[in-house]
């Protein structure tokens, strides 16, 4: 027992040391090279698997015939367009109690492709509502907190540039993105505390989903893809915003021009 | 040929599905055209500043 605790110690003590290690510029660039070309080849085979399978092999819904097909790419914008606002959250955290710079910049790249995930979520679902409900838009609470979620992401990304400074920047945009973390849950139980058009959640981890095998397959692996492709486009322009950052290092002109002065 | 048009038009909802699909598709290659573009101009411009 005394030999478990203490191995589980060792395993919290590595992982904090993992983080701070992390937080030097020079170690995340090259530990980031490590996986980004894995991320890469993943999202490039899954995604376009995953697209296709939605489009061409998954069969028609029983009501809504092929119309359903757009929730291959609706359901994983939507999903992106929360998750990483909850990942950013995290971020907005480790920037504001430890004042990890890479956190920051993560943070920013992480609100321009967020901001992206949730636009597409809403013309994906308004081209979706057309048919099915009729009308392009309505004030449905669902909705409504989505637009809200893609304000919220503006203001991070504006706040971020108003500022000369880019740190000071930084910290802005992580104060509203913790502000703002408010929004996800309403988000998320609308469907539940108002009555409204959109409907329920098909997926949720305590219970069984209520979709079909052959959607849900499809429907999994996009959202895999989607993840992948997002967190492979984060990671590569943080890279790049760290190289220009961190312009006077050494590291970097080595990297650059290949004279290492340590 | 009847087939493909018929698997084009989606039950009468290809109206709908293509443009949906269209944007996401146009979006994600702009986003990668856009990092890569990013990448290649950061390089050009650390190589200009350490030449000085």
């Amino acid at each position: 027992m005394r030999a478990r605790i203490r191995h589980q110690f060792f395993e919290i003590t590595d992982m904090w040391k993992l983080l701070y290690q992390l937080a030097s510029p020079r170690t995340f660039y090259h530990f980031s090279a490590k996986f980004h070309k894995g991320l890469t080849v993943a999202a490039a085979i899954i995604l376009p698997v995953a697209l296709l399978w939605g489009l061409f092999i998954a069969p028609p819904d029983y009501q809504q015939g092929d119309a359903y097909r757009i929730m291959f790419v609706h359901v994983p914008s939507a999903f992106l367009s929360m998750a990483l606002y909850g990942w950013m959250s995290f971020l907005a955290v480790l920037l504001q109690v430890w004042r990890i710079k890479i956190a920051g910049l993560l943070l920013i790249e992480a609100a321009k492709i967020g901001a992206g995930m949730t636009l597409l979520a809403l013309i994906t679902g308004s081209i979706w509502g057309r048919p099915m409900w009729g009308s392009w838009w309505v004030w449905d609470a669902r909705l409504t907190s989505e637009l809200i979620l893609l304000f919220l992401y503006i203001a991070i990304i504006s706040s971020y540039k108003l500022f000369e400074h880019q740190e000071a920047g930084m910290r802005m945009a992580a104060i509203l993105t913790l502000v703002g973390f408010v929004d996800l849950p309403i988000i998320h139980y609308s469907v539940y505390w108002w009555n409204t058009l959109h409907q329920g959640a098909s997926l949720s981890v305590f219970s069984t989903p209520k979709i079909a095998m052959p959607m849900l397959f499809p429907l999994l692996l996009s959202i895999l893809g989607f993840l992948l492709y997002c967190f492979c486009l984060i990671f590569q322009n943080a890279r790049t915003a760290l190289l220009l950052k961190e312009k006077r290092q050494s590291w970097v002109k080595a990297l650059m021009i290949g004279v290492h002065r340590e | 040929m009847s087939n493909f048009l018929q698997s084009l038009a989606m039950g009468g909802y290809g109206l709908y599905v293509w443009p949906a699909y269209g944007f996401v598709c146009v979006y994600l290659v702009m986003n990668l055209l856009g990092m890569k573009m990013r990448k290649i101009r950061a390089e050009k411009l650390l190589k200009k500043w350490f030449k000085r």
